[in-house]
């Protein structure tokens, strides 16, 4: 009877518990979103609270007597606007003006590119750690036939282990893409900078995804600099560790041609394409590095690309894959050195 | 005792072993793989089940190691979980011993079946919403899958809160299982 007194019970509770549950995480969807302040002196710093959102943070210096307004990044949306809650520290007062118009969110050529991001560390137990948990694991069977001093040893252990030294966190690198869509013309450009934790968004980036599959929101945390009042600022993006993220602008340098015939883009140390000339429409093919200034090199036998590179792409389209040699574009450029820097182009050789 | 050796050999598999394999319950949630490895062998019915004092001596410390490995939850979440995950492994284990160490082959079967129906089936359905895609299955059936026990340990990432289906999940376990009426 009371089994099925619990079966009922667990049928019954089921849409609460998805009422309960949080919504979904909004993979892909752009968790960056921008607002007007209007700030008045004396100023130091202004906080954002977005409830679950996060939060933003701005630090500058605004005089007194001075009013500005202030265009900041929010993890918010103004549909939510409700939840925001202003606080500036330094005797001045800031108020909402507005949310700006949504951008348009993804480029609809980006919206089937995946993204994996880079993969986090690995993090490691440490020798401490696992010799405690077998000295544990040893003593704990050693007293089978004693429960009770087994339990007691085990929590012992289990106490020992909390109290542990952890070993050093370990950071992840960011990844680099730049994505090209060739639709007749010269390739239209995306820049999408992808971290574990933190990322250093670019001022002008429109589109901040999180791509881990977290359940629920993630709260995120923009903090912007400011100290001279100049426009060409970055944002701070924080997220909870092991959080991936994924930022995308359009990059402000121009880049040079990338065609069959010439190679301007800068030095690439691994290129795979696929429907470009004679080979095969459907198979990716490699052709080896492919230095500046020289046609496309032949097919040459390799390896396939990595798969999260070429997951999703169009079909019966010029693709051209490739990794960006050291020193090469997306290297240079300001903010952390990259783990890695791609070039992913379709409509190539078009 | 077979079961302590392989949940000891198991979890030192999802700590010590990078890669795939340490990967294979979502990026960092190990103490999530860990529990669900620990609660398979705790409620496995039939066999000669342990004590649940000792089935949990024996998690705990694999539980607390695991924890140690997962990113970016505060510490009373970790603890949450930690104790949630304890507190079913203790729950099962001592179903199982209750079901099998009594000789009451009514309370035998009605462990067994709230083994499939509350954590089996669940925990499946988890596994093919998860990897197979079943997004697209009607809300109710969600709503349930998301109330087995599982499901969060196959996400790529720990629940942060509470409010998530191991509590709930807790009420039809402590009906069937919790001795109300039954001896032991």
């Amino acid at each position: 009877m009371r089994f099925w007194l619990a079966l009922v019970c667990c049928l019954v509770m089921a849409p609460f518990e998805g009422a309960l549950g949080r919504g979904p995480a909004g993979l892909q969807e752009n968790a960056l979103h921008h607002l007007e302040l209007r700030v008045e002196g004396p100023l130091r710093e202004v906080q954002l609270s977005c409830g679950q959102a996060g939060n933003t943070i701005w630090r500058g210096e605004i005089l007194a007597g001075e009013s500005r307004t202030l265009r900041l990044p929010v993890p918010l949306s103004a549909t939510r606007r409700d939840e925001l809650r202003i606080h500036a520290d330094g005797g001045g007062t800031a108020e909402l003006v507005g949310w700006l118009p949504p951008v348009k969110t993804l480029p609809r050529f980006l919206q089937s590119r995946s993204l994996s991001g880079p993969v986090p560390m690995v993090r490691r137990l440490g020798w401490s750690a696992t010799l405690l948990l077998a000295a544990a694991g040893v003593a704990v069977l050693g007293l089978r036939r004693r429960p009770g001093w087994a339990l007691g040893v085990g929590c012992l252990g289990a106490l020992a282990l909390v109290f542990c030294p952890r070993p050093p966190e370990p950071g992840g690198g960011i990844l680099r893409v730049f994505e090209g869509q060739g639709d007749g013309g010269a390739p239209r450009w995306l820049r999408t900078d992808a971290g574990v934790g933190a990322l250093q968004v670019d001022g002008s980036a429109t589109l901040l995804r999180v791509l881990s599959a977290a359940r629920g929101q993630v709260p995120l945390t923009f903090t912007v600099e400011e100290f001279l009042g100049g426009e060409d600022r970055s944002i701070g993006a924080v997220a909870p560790a092991g959080t991936r993220l994924a930022a995308s602008w359009a990059p402000a340098r121009s880049f040079g041609a990338l065609t069959q015939g010439v190679q301007g883009f800068g030095p690439l140390e691994q290129v795979w394409t696929r429907g470009v000339g004679a080979a095969s429409p459907d198979l990716w093919v490699q052709r080896g590095p492919w230095a500046l200034g020289v046609p496309l090199p032949e097919v040459q036998p390799g390896l396939a690309p990595p798969g999260w590179l070429c997951w999703g792409l169009p079909q019966g389209r010029g693709i051209l894959l490739a990794r960006v040699a050291p020193g090469g574009p997306g290297w240079a450029v300001e903010g952390a050195v990259p783990e890695s820097v791609w070039v992913r182009l379709v409509g190539f050789g078009e | 005792m077979w079961r302590l050796i392989l949940g000891f050999i198991g979890s030192g598999l999802l700590l010590l072993v990078p890669g795939p394999l340490g990967a294979l319950v979502g990026e960092g949630s190990r103490l999530a793989g860990v529990t669900l490895l620990w609660l398979f062998l705790a409620g496995l019915p039939g066999g000669r089940p342990a004590p649940a004092a000792l089935v949990l001596a024996c998690a705990l410390p694999c539980l607390v190691a695991a924890g140690r490995l997962d990113p970016g939850f505060s510490l009373r979440v970790e603890t949450l979980h930690l104790l949630l995950g304890a507190l079913l492994i203790g729950l099962l284990a001592h179903g199982s011993w209750g079901a099998q160490n009594h000789s009451q082959p009514d309370r035998a079967r009605r462990y067994e079946m709230a083994w499939w129906l509350c954590l089996i089936l669940p925990q499946a359905l988890a596994l093919c919403w998860t990897f197979g895609g079943l997004q697209d299955a009607p809300l109710w059936l969600q709503s349930w899958v998301r109330l087995g026990p599982f499901d969060p340990f196959f996400r790529a990432e720990l629940p942060t809160g509470l409010r998530s289906a191991p509590l709930l999940t807790l009420v039809p376990w402590l009906l069937v299982v919790w001795p109300t009426g039954d001896k032991g």
